[in-house]
């Protein structure tokens, strides 16, 4: 392996500082420090140790504890983190971390490679049960030791306390992006080690606070980290409020006893005519899509006809307004949050008289009779399922709805031939179209349970074209195999896009640097208060 | 022989309740593996979660496992947070128990007096108004009370904490929406009590000794009106520790209610199975003890038997 500062730098990625070089807030105020800030959410998470929680409330508060070798920028930038330099080999199989010198977890030990080795093994242990073991797969030896094949991870080495060395077995262009996911952050492993099973009751890590109390399901309060060397955060504490339901986050927010706490839709309805509270919401963009699949194994959603004709037949600017007001609708699989564009994709227009003309030419004049099926917990679904059911009988189509719990509707929805059509979402795991092409669409990997790829889609041309994107190592050439694939995807029309989801958050006004994040959504380390009179305001 | 054949059935009773829990969790749909990987573990993931909790075993197997479980005071661990059931129990217990208490303290100031006093001036136009008052707040539901509560006096006044617990001043509202719903029952059980007690010849002897009113009515005749009355409030408290559902959830008040009711919403199965369990033991074990103070207070019902 030669040093290849050159190539990196090709990809925009390496950044040779010995600094964090995460951009400041863009709040034109001057952000004051202190305080503490106060967070509603409604559900505890079994654990934030990172090995355990995978989802978008719980990343940011992750955030607020653990940290790892790089991380995004204000945008989808790679920067160091507690790395101070990386690079990668010539073949793309092999990255080199140093280590910021001085970087020390909450106890006050120093961080050393050998805890990066530890924490990525632990990840691949099978008995961590950690979801996060798939995406570190690639790494030489890791599916070995998965399996309990090997003791150890071929592919990681620690020449020396500061160095931390990571071989793939194959080159992975995404590589690099969950390198930057919380997965990744490092452990203590002496502490690991010592509480097994309960480091989730003493979670230590390297990120700017750390947990003074955990009262499950009832609160958190994060403490500034007095190790931390990185770039602090402004606010002295972070109090988590775990309970209540947005109609009640809602109203302690007006009273000043929350700050920041997620919004619902009559909330926001609400919020948005009150002239004083209308500053008080605030919209966050997701790299989400929420879709309606036909499954293109099921009669008659094999025909690329009928599936087109529905496409004409849903209207998604008018379903996205009935899932929520404040949702963006999607004519497109990739969201524009991630951030991504395909001008080229075919549009379809809601126009019913072309769909009906459309399936009397797929050979079903008086249309026909289906189920669609949607979670029950996601109240939104339930609204368009309702306004799908609408418009389709417009075009002769008969919908006869179906709820499920969560569980049971994944069950389904994954198995094969088992759901004709429903609603779904999907949310990036990082800021790639592979996460959303590759993923939901490549044929090859269809399975007959536990399938991402709904539709049960299978062009062995888009297939191509997703592995070629994957295989190259260009950005400019990945970019062009991935819209392809998305034009050829959207013409076979086995979704019919609806919407991105945009979550509309309450903040007090006092709360400033609630900027957001095309990953992270929002980052508490940015968030400061105003402690002037301001603090004081009661809403509404 | 008695209190043999009394724990036998509060042990029997106990029994079925535990059975017809794990009956009734064992018959919901969804995986559970799911619930505690999470919507995105990969089978491989999931395959060891199920080895983990036993899942695959037979149904009877399992149950088997169940009553081991219960018999060594085990209540599982929570499928969402791992945390053992017992322990989230009896964290959350003080809370509960305080709550109930300052309602408790709340319901039988107002209902002793007003019950006293309607028993005094019976057939008068306050007792009628108290009656219809008592049976409006008998029918008012907990959730909706809580809620109006709270926006009235917490939102839209800010006379009090809207929700959470930092403090005692954030069990007032709630332990007053309990008394609302309570103290109106309590003021007509009283009433009634009394009523019977003031026709005694004790209670007629103490007016000819010339004793005074308040005396007559606090001091004799209440103490004997309260021997029913304290019976029913060790059941309803008992009731009350199994978890203020509705109330404490409204008010996000971190007890055994909430615990409940936020299990529901995540399937949390062995959550669901303990507190329930927790709740029934509540009832049964005062159930018990009720029945044997009784016993001892009231002479006569021994001699009934």
């Amino acid at each position: 392996m030669t040093s290849t500062k050159g190539l990196a730098a090709k990809f925009a990625i390496i950044v040779l500082v010995n600094c964090r070089v995460l951009a400041s807030p863009p709040d034109s105020e001057k952000p004051q420090r202190g305080g503490t800030l106060k967070v509603g959410v409604m559900v505890d998470w079994r654990s934030l140790d990172p090995a355990r929680a995978f989802d978008a409330d719980s990343a940011p508060l992750q955030k607020l504890l653990f940290r790892g070798l790089i991380d995004f920028d204000d945008g989808i930038g790679l920067v160091p983190d507690q790395a101070s330099d990386w690079n990668i080999s010539p073949d793309g199989k092999v990255y080199t971390f140093h280590l910021r010198p001085g970087v020390r977890f909450s106890n006050g030990r120093e961080v050393e490679a050998e805890d990066y080795v530890f924490s990525f093994e632990r990840m691949l242990d099978a008995k961590t049960s950690s979801t996060g073991q798939t995406y570190l797969l690639g790494i030489l030896g890791a599916p070995e030791f998965n399996q309990g094949k090997a003791a150890h991870v071929a592919g990681l080495h620690a020449p020396d306390p500061h160095t931390f060395v990571v071989e793939l077995k194959e080159p992975q262009f995404t590589f690099r992006y969950v390198l930057a996911m919380n997965f990744c952050d490092v452990l203590p492993r002496d502490v690991v080690q010592k509480y097994g099973d309960d480091f989730q009751y003493h979670l230590t890590g390297s990120g700017p606070y750390y947990i003074k109390e955990w009262r499950r399901n009832i609160s958190y309060q994060f403490e500034r980290n007095p190790y931390y060397t990185g770039k602090d955060g402004y606010v002295d504490a972070v109090h988590l409020f775990i309970g209540g339901d947005t109609t009640l986050t809602g109203m302690m927010l007006q009273r000043g006893e929350l700050d920041w706490a997620r919004s619902s839709l009559p909330d926001y309805v609400r919020f948005k005519r009150d002239p004083k509270l209308r500053s008080w919401m605030q919209l966050v963009d997701t790299a989400n899509t929420d879709y309606f699949f036909m499954n293109t194994e099921v009669k008659p959603f094999d025909n690329v006809q009928v599936r087109r004709a529905i496409s004409h037949a849903i209207d998604p600017d008018r379903m996205a307004k009935l899932a929520g007001e404040y949702n963006l609708p999607s004519h497109e699989i990739v969201p524009p949050a991630m951030p991504w564009s395909n001008s080229g994709l075919p549009r379809y227009d809601y126009n019913p008289d072309k769909a009906r003309a459309m399936l009397r030419e797929a050979g079903y004049p008086n249309g026909f009779k289906t189920e669609l099926w949607y979670i029950l917990s996601r109240e939104d679904d339930g609204r368009v399922a309702q306004g799908i059911q609408e418009e389709l009988r417009a075009i002769g189509v008969r919908i006869e709805i179906h709820q499920a719990s969560y569980i049971a509707f994944q069950l389904k929805a994954e198995a094969r031939k088992e759901v004709p059509c429903g609603i779904w979402g999907w949310m990036e795991d990082y800021p790639d179209a592979s996460d959303f092409l590759d993923v939901l669409f490549n044929g090859e990997r269809i399975t007959d349970t536990d399938c991402n790829n709904t539709a049960f889609y299978n062009n062995p041309t888009v297939n191509r074209l997703i592995d070629q994107g994957n295989a190259s190592n260009d950005v400019g050439e990945r970019t062009k195999y991935y819209r392809d694939a998305e034009k050829l995807i959207m013409t076979d029309a086995p979704w019919v896009p609806i919407l991105h989801e945009r979550v509309p958050m309450m903040k007090h006004s006092r709360l400033h640097g609630t900027t957001e994040h095309p990953v992270w959504l929002w980052r508490y380390q940015y968030m400061w208060l105003d402690q002037s009179e301001k603090s004081k305001e009661v809403g509404g | 022989m008695r209190l043999l054949n009394r724990l036998v059935w509060s042990l029997v009773t106990l029994l079925g309740t535990a059975t017809l829990i794990f009956i009734l969790t064992s018959v919901i749909p969804g995986d559970v593996a799911r619930i505690v990987a999470g919507p995105k573990a990969t089978p491989e993931v999931l395959r060891q979660v199920r080895q983990r909790y036993h899942l695959d075993d037979p149904v009877l197997l399992r149950l088997g496992h169940y009553y081991v479980q219960l018999l060594h005071g085990d209540l599982g661990h929570s499928f969402v947070t791992d945390q053992p059931v017992a322990q989230a129990i009896l964290t959350r217990l003080p809370l509960t128990a305080a709550l109930c208490a300052t309602a408790v303290v709340m319901w039988m100031l107002v209902a002793v007096h007003v019950g006293v006093l309607t028993a005094k001036f019976r057939g008068s136009p306050f007792d009628r108004a108290i009656l219809v008052l008592a049976t409006i707040s008998l029918s008012l539901p907990a959730f909706w009370l809580a809620r109006m509560f709270q926006y009235s006096f917490a939102y839209k006044l800010g006379w009090f904490p809207v929700a959470a617990f930092h403090g005692f001043e954030h069990l007032l509202l709630p332990g007053a929406t309990l008394a609302t719903l309570y103290a109106g029952y309590y003021a007509r059980f009283i009433h009634t009590s009394m009523v019977e007690v003031m026709d005694t010849p004790y209670v007629r002897a103490a007016r000819a000794k010339g004793t005074s009113e308040t005396t007559v009515l606090f001091h004799h005749a209440l103490r004997n009106a309260m021997i029913p009355v304290v019976t029913i409030l060790g059941m309803d408290i008992a009731g009350l520790l199994g978890g203020v559902l509705f109330t404490e959830h409204v008010f996000a008040l971190p007890g055994i209610g909430t615990l409940a009711v936020q299990s529901v919403f995540t399937l949390d199965v062995p959550v669901i199975m303990g507190t329930v369990m927790f709740s029934a033991t509540m009832v049964v074990a005062a159930n018990l003890v009720v029945d044997l103070l009784y016993r001892r207070i009231d002479p006569r019902i021994k001699d009934a038997h």
